[in-house]
């Protein structure tokens, strides 16, 4: 039987975004929507239209832009691309996760040693 | 530096929400094409691809409302929605709205109207420099006849000027002023000009400068220094066209020449600044010329203003001056015993009796909107509860409680903003009826207009009002159990319970607020009345007077002037028409009055006791031709004339005061050097005010001290003011360089005595009609509403053997039962909110309880026929339709 797919944490989704488009460069939504399932080893339970307001969002924050323009199949997508200030952000992001993530991992090591 | 961007591309998604709809189509549609393929590759059919691809996606129309919601402000979104909404049911609905718009305007207007004439008259700061610092100083003594304590506030001394202007500390350019009429030559007919000689440093202490020109020097205070005088703007358009080569020019006054030195600007001098000086309007200004040396003690003439310096305040300017007159008692004891004096705040001397009346008027007004706020709030209950089956249905599909309340709140604030348009025109359009209404006494209210302070005042208002009536239906409506509701759908719900006693306790409070206005107007109704009412001791019926300014130059003696009133009487008293005729200075209910210090030789005086009489100077018909009664000795006759023994006649008051138990005749009285003879006593008149407790009089006959300037009182047969033109010419052929001014029947200048009070009765009286009218409305919509809910019950009792009656008695109880609760509630009110008019009441107590059961028994009259007529319409029904009417 397979284990469950977890939810996307609350926030990271932003974060997977903008890594997915830092390490593939500008991505229209479905494909930035696939990568994050591969990625994930299709452990997310990821409903790809919430990806559209999360890339509005980031838009809004000036962190990705974005252009109408072809896909490999000659579809018209909207294709978005990491801006310098996304950059920035996403370097901090990702150590402020890391450092958390540690914390985290830290504490449940504690708590099995006790236990 | 995020967030700002973040605000600007949401802003930017305002304006092409439509092109960004149209483009997360498209970036769907590619999405959904694309994934489709990929499973089509896997080697899905077209039809399992197709259904794979939305699966993955999720729901499209969630995703787009979240993508909705991010791209834009929601709340603007919705309120556009809401709006529509609103303005489309309220559209739906056109009764429940006009009535609701109508009520709203009512109570806005009404407030928008009063705010405009507060705001204008007692809000707008004094056109002068730092007017916070201007103080008034008034000189005080005991009032004459009057109880113990009770002081008068009088003009100033020359002497206490002088005292005050060097010995107090506190205060910096200390001014005096006295008003005075001028006669001008210089245009077709002579002129009577409303002047006033001021100080030097009148307008520098002010802080106004004169537009054109210059200001007076020190040095032309001192007598003898040329004449010079500043113009009003006004009187330098009129007689100069507004020419500024008229400085330097000569100018004809009194006979005498003046220089012009300045033209003072527009706002200064006209209604802009009345109330600084005791008659309004001013248009030429002189030095005033006082020596302090020989300054007098005793003649009380002058108004003096004063400005603080920094760090003074009223109290310890007001110190200084106590101090100071308590000096001068000791010194002085024959002048000076018992006065005192007072310093008050340019505000206060200005506004001082307006300033508690608009107040007043602007407290009823509130309540008059309160009341106004708990009617629309009552129609939105009933309203709520009918539409309580599509609030349901919202509900049940998926609406959130706050986006009910939003929507029933933004349907409120539509009702708020048309109600504040629709006040606001009404305001504009009665305003100049409300201005003509306005006692003319009333400083600066030729310039109450509707401003942007009142517009801003307005919308404040409106969006509370909005508010206080808005909100808690929207609460409420919201509250909807669902299943309950829904499943009584199909019949009129009944609001339940709490609804109702909400309903119910708006009423009450309506009916409450309406009976304090009412006990407000009606006791100021009575006390008009009662003021209308007295007797002013002479009729002032078919009257007409006149105010006779001969010139200096030719009647300068007394001579001259005894026999110019002689042949000024015997010319009058020919017109046909005129009945009689008599000069008096000053008419009673003039302006002004004169006030006279005496003495009674071999009296004993009380230490500190002042005697000081309401003086007047008459001609020997005068008490014919007004109409006073002799008591006791004899009138004044054509032989009591210069060189003749002098002779007084006073009024009963002074003569039992004087000389109680003794007959008046005879006795003697200490007038100024001369002592005269009582030959006479006349009853009691009232010469200023109708409500003043009896003052000391005495009148002298004005053959024997005349003087230069008179008022002539004509009676007619009918119409007095058709004896004018013929009473004109016969003064013009007398003399036609003799200016006539101030005319006016005597009946107006008593009435125009209480225009403050007729005023505020009358507006009082209209605020409470209104509110009266709003309460039954209420009240009505209120059983209306409850006999229609109740009509299967009242159908079904009926079909029981109910007698029509019973039902009325049922319905028309339950109503009462609420007036019931107002008018305990309001006669509550009442009698503590009452106790503000007790100043404002003359012979009427603030709880006069002929006046609160009067009003009592008007509401609930009124409450009766509001109950009763649904109540009846209820009872009428055939019960076999109101068992099938559901």
């Amino acid at each position: 039987m397979m284990p469950d797919k977890s939810d996307v944490l609350y926030g990271t989704l932003d974060l997977m975004v903008i890594k997915t488009l830092e390490a593939l460069g500008p991505l229209h939504g479905y494909r930035i929507a696939r990568r994050i399932e591969q990625i994930s080893g299709n452990q997310l339970a990821l409903n790809q239209g919430t990806l559209y307001p999360a890339l509005l969002k980031l838009e809004q924050m000036g962190w990705i832009s974005s252009r109408w323009g072809k896909s490999e199949s000659g579809r018209r997508v909207r294709i978005y691309a990491l801006t310098r200030a996304g950059r920035n952000q996403l370097h901090q992001e990702e150590a402020q996760w890391l450092r958390a993530a540690n914390i985290v991992g830290r504490f449940l090591k504690i708590s099995e040693n006790v236990s | 530096m995020t967030r700002l961007w973040t605000f600007l591309s949401r802003l930017w998604a305002l304006l092409r929400s439509r092109q960004m709809d149209r483009d997360l189509d498209d970036e769907i549609a590619s999405h959904l094409a694309e994934a489709e393929e990929e499973y089509i590759q896997q080697g899905f059919s077209p039809e399992d691809a197709h259904c794979a691809a939305l699966r993955s996606f999720g729901g499209v129309t969630q995703t787009k409302e979240i993508y909705r919601e991010v791209r834009s402000f929601m709340w603007l979104d919705d309120l556009r929605r809401d709006l529509r909404y609103a303005l489309r049911t309220l559209w739906r609905s056109p009764g429940f709205t006009m009535v609701a718009v109508f009520t709203l305007a009512l109570g806005i207007g009404a407030n928008a109207t009063i705010f405009s004439v507060v705001n204008a008259v007692l809000l707008e700061p004094l056109p002068y420099a730092d007017p916070a610092r201007l103080v008034a100083l008034k000189e005080t003594r005991p009032l004459a006849g009057g109880t113990t304590g009770q002081r008068v506030r009088v003009p100033v001394s020359a002497s206490s000027f002088f005292d005050w202007r060097k010995q107090a500390p506190s205060l910096e350019q200390v001014a005096a002023v006295v008003t005075l009429d001028l006669t001008y030559t210089g245009g077709t007919e002579p002129e009577q000009i409303g002047a006033a000689a001021v100080s030097a440093n009148f307008f520098p202490m002010l802080g106004v400068a004169p537009m054109l020109g210059r200001n007076f020097q020190p040095e032309e205070e001192r007598p003898n220094a040329g004449g010079v005088v500043l113009l009003g703007h006004g009187f330098w358009q009129r007689r100069f066209t507004g020419d500024p080569s008229a400085i330097g020019q000569a100018l004809t006054l009194d006979g005498r020449p003046f220089t012009i030195i300045g033209v003072m600007p527009p706002s200064f001098g006209g209604a802009g600044s009345a109330g600084l000086t005791r008659n309004a309007a001013r248009e030429l200004w002189i030095p005033l010329t006082l020596v302090e040396a020989g300054a007098s003690r005793a003649a009380n003439f002058f108004d003096v203003f004063a400005r603080l310096k920094p760090r003074a305040t009223l109290t310890t300017a007001q110190a200084e001056i106590d101090v100071i007159m308590q000096r001068l008692e000791k010194e002085f004891p024959e002048t000076n015993a018992g006065r005192g004096g007072k310093v008050l705040s340019l505000t206060e001397a200005i506004f001082g009796d307006v300033q508690s009346t608009l107040w007043l008027l602007l407290g009823a007004v509130v309540l008059v909107l309160l009341i106004a706020c708990l009617n629309v709030a009552n129609l939105l209950f009933a309203r709520a509860t009918v539409r309580s089956a599509e609030t349901a249905m919202r509900a049940a599909l998926g609406a959130s409680r706050r986006r009910l309340i939003q929507q029933f709140f933004t349907e409120s604030l539509v009702l708020t903003f048309a109600g504040c348009a629709a006040g606001l025109m009404l305001a504009w359009a009665s305003l100049q009826t409300f201005i003509s209404i306005l006692p003319s006494n009333v400083p600066r209210m030729d310039s109450v207009a509707i401003d942007g302070r009142v517009l801003a005042f307005t919308l404040l208002i409106s969006l509370l009002t909005g508010m206080t009536f808005g909100l808690a239906p929207a609460w409420q409506g919201a509250q909807t159990d669902l299943n309950a509701t829904l499943k009584a759908a199909s019949r009129s719900s009944s609001g339940g319970v709490g609804r109702t006693r909400t309903r119910n306790a708006l009423v009450v409070t309506q009916v409450a607020l309406s009976l304090v206005l009412l006990v407000g107007a009606g006791l100021l109704l009575k006390s008009f009345v009662a003021l209308r009412g007295v007797d002013p001791g002479f009729d002032p019926r078919n009257v007409i007077s006149l105010r006779v300014n001969p010139s200096r130059e030719k009647y300068g003696t007394p001579q001259t002037q005894s026999a110019y009133y002689e042949r000024l009487l015997t010319e009058v008293k020919g017109i046909p028409g005129v009945e009689s005729a008599a000069v008096v200075y000053p008419v009673p209910f003039a302006s002004f009055i004169s006030n006279q210090s005496f003495r009674v030789p071999g009296r004993p005086i009380d230490p500190g006791e002042m005697l000081s009489a309401q003086f007047n100077i008459v001609s020997p018909d005068y008490f014919g031709a007004l109409r006073i009664r002799i008591t006791q000795g004899r009138a004044f006759t054509e032989r009591d004339r210069i060189g003749s023994p002098p002779v007084a006649v006073v009024n009963e008051t002074l003569a039992q005061r004087m000389w109680p138990g003794e007959s008046p005749l005879g006795k003697r009285l200490g007038l100024g050097r001369d002592e005269s003879e009582v030959v006479g006593v006349f009853a009691d008149i009232k010469q200023r005010q109708l409500d003043s407790e009896p003052r000391l009089q005495i009148c002298v006959p004005v053959l024997q001290q005349p003087t230069r300037v008179m008022f002539l009182a004509a009676r007619g047969s009918s119409d007095a003011t058709m004896l004018l033109p013929a009473i004109r010419q016969r003064i013009a052929a007398l003399d036609a360089e003799l200016p006539l001014s101030d005319i006016a029947l005597l009946e107006e200048r008593v009435a125009g005595s209480i225009g403050k009070q007729r005023f505020a009765m009358l507006l009082l009286a209209i605020f409470a009609g209104t509110a009266l009218a709003l309460a039954v409305v209420g009240l009505y919509g209120v059983m209306s509403y409850l006999v229609a809910q109740r009509t299967r019950e009242f159908g079904i009792r009926m079909a029981l053997g109910a007698k029509l009656r019973d039902t009325l008695k049922l319905i028309v109880g339950h109503g009462m039962k609420l007036v019931l609760a107002g008018l305990v509630l309001g006669v509550a009110a009442s009698l503590a909110l009452t106790k503000v008019l007790g100043g404002m009441l003359f012979n009427v107590r603030a709880t006069d309880p002929v006046t609160f059961v009067a009003v009592c028994t008007l509401l609930a009259a009124v409450g009766a026929t509001a109950c009763y007529l649904p109540a009846r319409r209820a009872a009428k029904v055939d019960p076999l339709v109101a068992l099938r009417a559901e």
